[in-house]
């Protein structure tokens, strides 16, 4: 993976940073800046939809769910994103962080239905 | 997966349950509208499965169940430090418990052996039961069945026979033929 300083000027940063540039070098090296740019350790924002798309009242299956996860949500190897959530038999709030940091932890999602 | 976490327990192992929205809402068990329906949701779970995990709630706006991906029934296992060493698209405790082992055996053994992390990808395999599925649909409501069933008839899953190499095919697996991709 190539360093800031390897990279030709507006390709480090990722995609979002390209802008106008004109660049000759080697493809592989282009490739490299703009994937290291990416921000491995960051995994894209979460997907946006509010409260009533979330919780739909009928299922309906997207034929994307699955390539979204796979390519979008975060990797292995990447940072885990923490956040806040509600212990159902105590009611107290549990930062996810607060899990993994006493231990490996493993986490289902899931529901009734 | 109660049986991973108890096998996993006095290896410092934690396995937490999070609660999402409904993925199969009908009419005994409906979309949330609010904090409560979630709870009351993810005690009738509780009172059902008898899970033994610790149960946590995600927000009604789903936050964390959104950042990790949105699929109704997914695996992660995270390592001290928040390091994601697996993520799993459908939960089988048994690929679980495979991945488990080579975390733990990494982390018992990085120093002495020196060993670099690597990111990796791999299929896995689980066996699916249809009918225990099904008696879920059933419990949530007619309009649960109803709407799996149009799902199954529109995506055409139910008539893909399986092949040698791919089984049948499911969501999730990603593979197409040349004919299928045009290629």
């Amino acid at each position: 993976m190539p360093s800031s300083s390897d990279c030709p000027a507006g390709y480090w940063g990722g995609l979002d940073n390209l802008r106008n540039v004109v660049y000759r070098g080697p493809l592989w090296l282009a490739a490299g800046c703009l994937t290291s740019g990416i921000r491995l350790n960051q995994p894209r924002k979460a997907i946006l939809m509010d409260q009533a798309r979330y919780n739909y009242s009928e299922f309906v299956a997207s034929p994307n769910e699955f390539l979204e996860f796979a390519e979008h949500a975060p990797k292995a190897t990447m940072r885990a994103p923490s956040f806040p959530l509600e212990d159902l038999a105590t009611g107290e709030t549990v930062d996810m962080k607060d899990l993994w940091n006493t231990g490996v932890t493993v986490i289902e999602f899931g529901s009734f239905t | 997966m109660d049986r991973l976490a108890d096998q996993f327990a006095d290896r410092a192992v934690r396995s937490v349950f999070i609660y999402t929205r409904e993925a199969h809402p009908g009419e005994n068990y409906r979309h949330h509208r609010s904090m409560e329906d979630k709870r009351s949701h993810a005690r009738a779970f509780l009172e059902h499965s008898k899970v033994r995990r610790q149960i946590l709630l995600d927000d009604l706006e789903g936050t964390a169940h959104r950042a990790y991906g949105l699929l109704p029934n997914m695996t992660w296992i995270v390592g001290r430090s928040g390091l994601i060493h697996y993520k799993s698209a459908w939960t089988s405790a048994a690929d679980a418990a495979d991945a488990l082992e080579g975390v733990l055996d990494f982390q018992a053994n990085r120093a002495k052996n020196q060993w670099a992390l690597f990111y990796s990808e791999r299929t896995a395999w689980s066996t699916r039961d249809q009918a225990r599925f099904r008696e879920g649909l059933v419990r949530a409501g007619p309009q649960a069945v109803a709407d799996y069933e149009r799902m199954l008839k529109g995506s055409g899953a139910s008539r893909n026979a399986p092949s040698a190499d791919i089984g049948p095919r499911v969501p999730g697996n990603f593979y197409k033929t040349e004919e299928e991709s045009g290629e």
